[in-house]
């Protein structure tokens, strides 16, 4: 037996068989530096206009197509018919984009994604209820470190879909907050200390203006609404120190930020009734000390 | 300047030293340098305080295997641009060229000699530092705030200790008046010069056509002055800079 599968393989062996494999060999051999290299090269012309992520996703793309290429001219020397492969490869795409329908999904989003430049690595963004920055954009997903230190992967399908903020895009932010004033205080000084406040600040810009303005009569206090700008890196420390410096001038200045109050106004009828009900307890209370 | 001068310490030897609103002391252990400093209400001239108490505001420490006891101070322009707006706004009339004369706040850089080398400890600024943004929220530039009074005449400048003088001049060759507002000082071309024992930069020469139009700026250097301190970025080996320092409305807005 063992003479026969040695006889049936010599006879495989031809000298046409072992050009072909020679050729198939030499042309992954050569092929593949040569495909690495030209990566590099295109990459190198490619860099000098593209962001490190778009570069990253780029790279990757040329290096599978270079790759794809490389195997079907390496199989073409085998004597493999492309046509014949195409089509395998059209059956088995159908039944793998049957199966992989989300993922290619996550992947178009990704391009899409890439192209619209809403943020980059490094960013930090906002997605439904998750904050977060940005650690890397692949092609299904977005990795994203929370502030408090956790991992979070939102597929690329979602954020096309979803309304997303981008914190930190642009180099100065503003700073919204309200404070109440009770309804005695002489509104005119109160915004002369706000403004002095703003103006002490360390982290508060000067330029573009802070903004001021009486918002509403609130039912308890009079509300001022404050909006200061800041660069994104002091924009915590900004709002941060602003409230805590505006708090301690208040008391200083003794300008009054109210509780919720209601304010009680009794009738001459109510009044009796009043007494009327106090009368009652009082008797009850001599009652049961009776007993 | 005296206090420029090299200052040899002895060992535990404190020294305060006021300059214009700030405060700080220096001590030097003998294998340590220890920094304390902070921000007075009121401007102060200069003045060093020898063998004085130590007092623990904001302290920083620098630790090194050799003893230097050699420390000296450098005074620098701001690492911003500094965007000063004028207490009295003036204008300048079509045709006219006028020579102003603006002081805006030094940083003095605190370093000790080696036998080798000279190391910068710290950078500070001789009042508290304001920020403010220059142009679009979108993609202007951050910039230290300073109000200052424009001085016309050299004789009428009234020094203040640890500031340094600008000297720049408008000539405006448009045919309408221009608004003098604000003012942007590019603290990255200026040298300091020391003249009539004042700090001085180097001079602004600014040639005004219109807003729509190219408004050259050249940086012209100081007769009969000694240079303290070069600029940190040479305008005439950077032409990108050149571009961006020739826009007329990156200096005045």
């Amino acid at each position: 037996m063992d003479i026969m599968n040695n006889l049936q393989i010599y006879n495989w062996i031809t000298p046409e068989r072992i050009t072909l494999l020679v050729r198939f060999l030499l042309t992954l051999v050569i092929g593949f530096p040569l495909i690495k290299l030209l990566n590099k090269i295109i990459m190198k012309f490619l860099g000098k206009y593209l962001n490190p992520q778009s570069e990253m996703v780029a790279e990757r793309f040329i290096w599978y197509t270079l790759l794809v290429i490389l195997v079907v001219s390496a199989l073409n020397q085998l004597g493999f018919k492309l046509s014949a492969l195409l089509g395998a490869a059209g059956i088995f795409g159908v039944a793998i984009g049957f199966a992989s329908q989300t993922s290619f999904s996550n992947l178009i989003s990704g391009m899409f994604m890439i192209s619209e430049k809403s943020f980059s690595v490094g960013d930090v963004i906002k997605i439904g209820g998750t904050t977060g920055i940005v650690l890397s954009i692949d092609l299904l997903s977005v990795k994203l470190r929370t502030f408090d230190n956790q991992y979070i992967r939102i597929p690329n399908e979602n954020l096309i879909k979803s309304e997303l903020t981008n914190i930190s895009k642009f180099p100065i932010r503003r700073t919204d907050f309200e404070i109440g004033v009770a309804y005695h205080s002489n509104l005119r000084n109160v915004e002369k200390v706000i403004k002095e406040v703003i103006n002490d600040n360390h982290f508060a810009l000067k330029e573009p203006s802070p903004l001021v303005t009486i918002v509403n009569f609130g039912d308890s206090s009079i509300n001022f609404k404050i909006g200061v700008w800041a660069t994104k890196e002091n924009f915590i420390d900004c709002s941060n120190s602003l409230k805590m410096d505006l708090f301690e001038r208040f008391q200083a200045e003794n300008i009054e930020i109210p509780f919720p109050q209601r304010v009680l106004s009794i009738s001459d009828n109510d009044h009796n009734l009043i007494q009327q009900a106090l009368t009652i307890k009082n008797s009850l209370k001599e009652k049961s000390s009776i007993d | 300047m005296k206090i420029f001068d090299p200052m040899n310490f002895q060992e535990n030897e404190s020294k305060k030293i006021k300059i214009h609103r700030l405060e700080f002391w220096l001590r030097y252990t003998g294998e340590s340098w220890e920094l304390s400093y902070h921000y007075q209400n009121e401007y102060d001239n200069f003045s060093i305080e020898n063998n004085c108490s130590f007092e623990p505001f904001k302290t920083e420490k620098w630790v090194f295997s050799e003893p230097y006891p050699t420390i000296f101070l450098k005074p620098v322009l701001a690492d911003k641009p500094v965007l000063t707006e004028f207490k009295n706004p003036t204008s300048v009339l079509a045709g006219e060229k006028i020579c102003l004369f603006e002081q805006i706040p030094a940083s003095i850089d605190i370093m000790i000699k080696t036998p080798k080398k000279e190391i910068k400890l710290k950078q500070l600024s001789i009042i508290p530092e304001q920020l403010t943004w220059l142009g679009d929220p979108l993609d202007g530039e951050l910039c230290y705030h300073d109000t200052a009074e424009a001085v016309f005449n050299e004789k009428l400048i009234q020094y203040q200790s640890g500031a340094i003088i600008c000297p720049i001049i408008i000539n405006n060759q448009s045919n309408h008046t221009y608004p003098l507002k604000q003012l942007v000082i590019r603290t990255e071309f200026l040298g300091i010069f020391i003249k009539n024992n004042q700090l001085w930069t180097n001079m602004m020469k600014i040639e005004y056509y219109g807003d729509d139009k190219e408004n050259p700026i050249d940086i012209l250097p100081l007769e009969n002055t000694v240079q303290l301190t070069p600029p940190r970025e040479d305008i005439r080996q950077q032409s990108r800079l050149i571009k961006r320092i020739s826009n007329f409305r990156s200096f005045i807005s």
